[in-house]
């Protein structure tokens, strides 16, 4: 236990001192921000437009796929600015510059994300969490959602991080068998996330399962989402969502470790 | 003198697929067994005791940075053992990079757009130096490195000379028992280089830091190194001083003179082979056979001697010659004796 | 006699000038065929993203009248052609590869060779964007025949009109990519132009929403914006909800996009001559 917090102490630091970096440019920090904040609303306004001719998506309307967009929207946001270097692992090992890593007392993967953040990605949890008040405000006043149900959508916005992260730690772990990984991103990350920004029902059952059993950014928003607005579902959505979450974060990271391992027999 | 870094029969094999390009590629690769095998390291056995200052020689491709990353921990071995402080790296990765520092001559570790400090502190805290251990190290090394006047600077804006000087000290911020440096002073400018030689005495010296160093740099080797290690096809070809690989080698010295006037006659000496242009004759001669002072005064029976250059065989000839590759150990000597005739 | 030897020396220029053009194509497109493996997956997600779409429209027009032309049935089709056309005029080398020259300097040199920059830079694109139609745009071109079918259009001047919207969007395609490049002459801030660029096209080019079903001020905007000779004129062409008028517009954006292009190119060239590089 006294490993884990000095390792999380160490690596607040390390995060810190990151920031610190990024603060050297004052300037563009704000700039980056309020431009990621209101690029990435575009996409919420695409999905706006179509709600706005067409009043419903598969029987949701806007207000309720703005809580989808939402939490997908901060979750990914977060992922965006603490998981930078995960995002960016490839050139980790084209450049050879995961050996680093290796050399330093501490697990690889604490020691990579301490390497960099990139803050003005909060623009796009920010963004997210202005349409996801939005959207919850609407609800509550109609009486579709409670104070207690809205508590419960912002703390899986913020647990729901967990899974963009793990998607990226298992497209990373590829990269220990196969070096170039950014296409493979498109697929594992981009693709399902951006899925996940509509009511899953309105796909093909081979996507669904796809998107809740095997790359599971429906338990990101979805699941939890489609029982809170009594559209199915059930009470056990609340609690299998941050099981299925950790579950799923616990075998990515094993997965990396595997990567690990076999990186340092075969020295790719 | 007990052993502080040990490698017993180490040997890595690399299975090198055909070349598939792209993450459907690598999956088919997965599956076939095609390829071929490249023993990189071929079964290296040493010992290096606490306080050593070995050089570890090769040419490209030898083996040498994959014998750097076994001891490191970076790679597992295919077979035999690594004993870093008696631990291994493969099975307590952790614990021995703990013991170990390690500069890699021309990529930085530190931060680039902090201060060097920051870099130092965020190490310090990673290695769990105490603050008190932490300051007094500085203090140190910045008698030895004069370190004091770039540590605000932010890493970015330093030179190369003083990126490897904070390359230094936060290597051994941690005060490990062994350093590993990689070609520390490629690149570098002659102050630079000796600045850091000196260091490198130091530290050796004062703390007993075991050093192992690689490096293409002769000087280098001669004015720090009390050992040489020398690699080729993955084995180790030589394991002992510096004197004593030059000797074992046989290499040839290199006078060069230059006469007032332009000597006469065939040049007959105790030297191996002799190419006259104009007044400069340049011999060649085996220093285990007959010394400098031999060769010039067989030299002055041809005249009045007004210059003489010496040149040393330098490591990569000396290396060419261990590894007796035809047509590179010969060249200049062939090229001397038919200018010669 | 002498007018006549220079003409034919120019000529030869001409020629050579002509096969440097090529080859830089060739290059580009040989280049990619390496990574064609890796390219596959892409297209698994490329695939997956046109499939979410249709689900999207399928389940907003279900039945509704304000649909109007675009029902379930040719929404598929204007996705499946959008999804293709992306490779072609959209996913490109950012900023053309130009951004990276001047990081590495390389851009003084190219600046100097006796060609045409923007002719040279658009041509080695063009190897890219054969590449991408032939080694992603068909795969899924496949993939949508099979799962939604294939729409022919039933007129042959259709045919004809497709192929110059294809190129205008192509063309289009490649000059905004060249203005993001050049730009890096001035700013290094790249990355943001490239993001300004991919929301300018998600919200204006009808890629995804026809921009005839924007809200109010937006589809007036768009239809001035050159984003829409990307995806949504070629697709009203190519669905046959218009003809060769909707070529104008596009044609008027491409003619403006070149003198844009060469004249940034010019002031890029004095700018690196004033610095040395």
């Amino acid at each position: 236990m006294s490993g884990f917090m000095s390792g999380l102490s160490l690596y607040l630091r390390s995060v810190q001192a990151a920031m610190r970096a990024k603060m050297q440019y004052k300037g563009d920090f704000v700039t980056g921000l309020l431009l990621y904040a209101v690029l990435s609303a575009t996409d919420f306004l695409m999905i706006a437009a179509i709600l706005t001719r067409f009043p419903r998506l598969g029987g949701w309307d806007v207000y309720e796929v703005g809580l989808l967009y939402g939490m997908a929207s901060i979750a990914t946001g977060l992922y965006r600015t603490l998981g930078a270097e995960l995002h960016a692992f490839e050139r980790y090992l084209v450049r050879g510059e995961f050996d680093a890593l290796l050399l330093r007392p501490r697990p690889t993967l604490l020691t990579l994300l301490g390497r960099n953040v990139e803050p003005e990605r909060l623009g796009n949890a920010l963004q997210g969490a202005i349409i996801l008040s939005l959207c919850a405000h609407r609800l509550m006043e109609t009486g579709v959602l409670d104070a207690l149900e809205v508590a419960y959508v912002a703390a899986a916005s913020l647990f729901g991080t967990l899974v963009p992260f793990s998607l990226a730690l298992l497209t990373a772990a590829v990269g220990f068998w196969v070096v170039r990984v950014d296409e493979l991103q498109t697929f594992v990350m981009y693709a399902p996330v951006s899925a996940s920004h509509y009511p899953l029902t309105i796909y093909p059952g081979w996507l669904r399962a796809l998107l809740t059993g095997v790359l599971p950014v429906g338990f990101m928003n979805f699941v939890p989402v489609q029982y809170l607005l009594g559209k199915g579902g059930g009470p056990w959505a609340l609690w299998l969502t941050p099981l299925v979450i950790a579950g799923f974060a616990l075998l990515a990271y094993g997965f990396w470790r595997l990567g690990e391992r076999h990186y340092q027999s075969t020295g790719t | 003198m007990s052993a502080i870094v040990e490698a017993i029969e180490l040997r890595k094999v690399f299975r090198v697929a055909k070349d598939r390009p792209g993450v459907l590629g690598a999956l088919r690769g997965l599956f076939s067994r095609e390829g071929r095998e490249i023993r990189a390291v071929d079964g290296i056995s040493f010992s290096i005791g606490r306080g050593e200052f070995v050089g570890y020689l090769g040419p490209n491709g030898a083996g040498k940075s994959t014998t750097i990353k076994m001891l490191a921990g970076i790679l597992h071995p295919t077979s035999g053992e690594v004993r870093v402080d008696g631990l291994s790296p493969q099975r307590s990765r952790k614990e021995v990079v703990r013991r170990l520092g390690v500069v890699f001559g021309q990529r930085t570790q530190a931060w680039w757009d902090l201060p060097v400090r920051d870099t130092l502190e965020l190490l310090a805290a990673m290695y769990g130096v105490k603050p008190a251990e932490y300051r007094a190290t500085l203090k140190r090394f910045d008698e030895l490195l004069e370190i004091g006047a770039i540590l605000d600077v932010p890493v970015r804006k330093l030179s190369l000379g003083q990126r490897m000087r904070a390359d230094l000290v936060a290597a051994w911020l941690h005060r490990p028992p062994v350093v590993f440096l990689d070609e520390p002073t490629i690149g570098l400018d002659a102050v630079a280089k000796r600045r850091i030689r000196e260091f490198l005495r130091e530290v050796n010296r004062q703390e007993g830091t075991t050093i192992l160093l690689t490096t293409h740099d002769m000087d280098d080797i001669e004015e720090l190194c009390s050992r040489v290690m020398v690699i080729n096809h993955g084995r180790l070809v030589y394991d002992g001083d510096v004197e004593g690989m030059r000797r074992a080698v046989g290499a040839p010295s290199r006078m060069r003179v230059e006469f007032a006037a332009p000597p006469q006659g065939p040049l007959v000496g105790p030297w191996t082979a002799a190419a006259q242009a104009g007044p400069a004759v340049t011999v060649a001669f085996d220093r285990s056979r007959c010394t400098a002072a031999e060769v010039i005064a067989a030299l002055s029976r041809y005249g009045q001697i007004r210059d003489i250059y010496m040149e040393e065989p330098d490591i990569e000839q000396v290396i060419e010659r261990l590894y007796g590759q035809p047509g590179a150990a010969a060249g200049p000597l062939s090229a001397l004796s038919s200018g010669g005739r | 006699m002498r007018a006549a030897t220079g003409s034919s020396c120019e000529d030869d220029a001409a020629k050579s000038d002509m096969n440097a053009y090529l080859l830089s194509a060739v290059k580009a497109f040989r280049r990619h065929l390496q990574y064609r493996a890796a390219h596959m997956v892409n297209n698994a997600a490329s695939a997956i993203f046109g499939f979410m779409y249709i689900a999207i429209w399928q389940a907003a027009t279900g039945g509704h009248p304000a649909a109007g032309a675009y029902g379930g049935a040719t929404m598929a089709h204007w996705v499946a052609f959008n999804q293709v056309m992306l490779w072609a005029c959209v996913f490109l080398t950012r900023g053309l590869g130009i951004p990276e020259a001047v990081r590495t300097g390389a851009i003084a040199l190219e600046l100097l060779r006796p060609l045409d920059f923007h002719l040279y830079v658009l041509s080695r694109e063009l190897g890219s964007v054969g590449y991408n139609l032939l080694f992603r745009g068909l795969p899924l071109a496949v993939v949508f025949g099979i799962v939604v079918g294939v729409h022919t259009p039933s007129r042959a001047a259709t045919y004809l009109w497709l192929l110059c919207a294809v190129a205008l969007s192509i063309y289009i395609g490649l000059c905004l990519q060249y203005l993001i490049g050049i730009s890096a002459v001035w700013t290094m801030q790249i990355r943001a132009a490239n993001h300004l660029f991919f929301t300018l096209h998600t919200a204006f080019s009808g890629f995804l929403v026809p921009i005839d079903l924007l809200p109010r001020p937006f589809d007036t905007v768009a239809r001035l914006l050159p984003f829409a000779a990307l995806h949504y004129d070629p697709a009203r062409i190519y669905l046959e909800m218009a003809g060769a008028e909707a070529l104008a517009w596009p044609a008027l954006w491409a003619a403006v996009l070149t003198l844009a292009c060469r004249g940034l190119t010019i002031a890029a060239r004095r700018r690196l001559e004033v610095q040395g590089g």
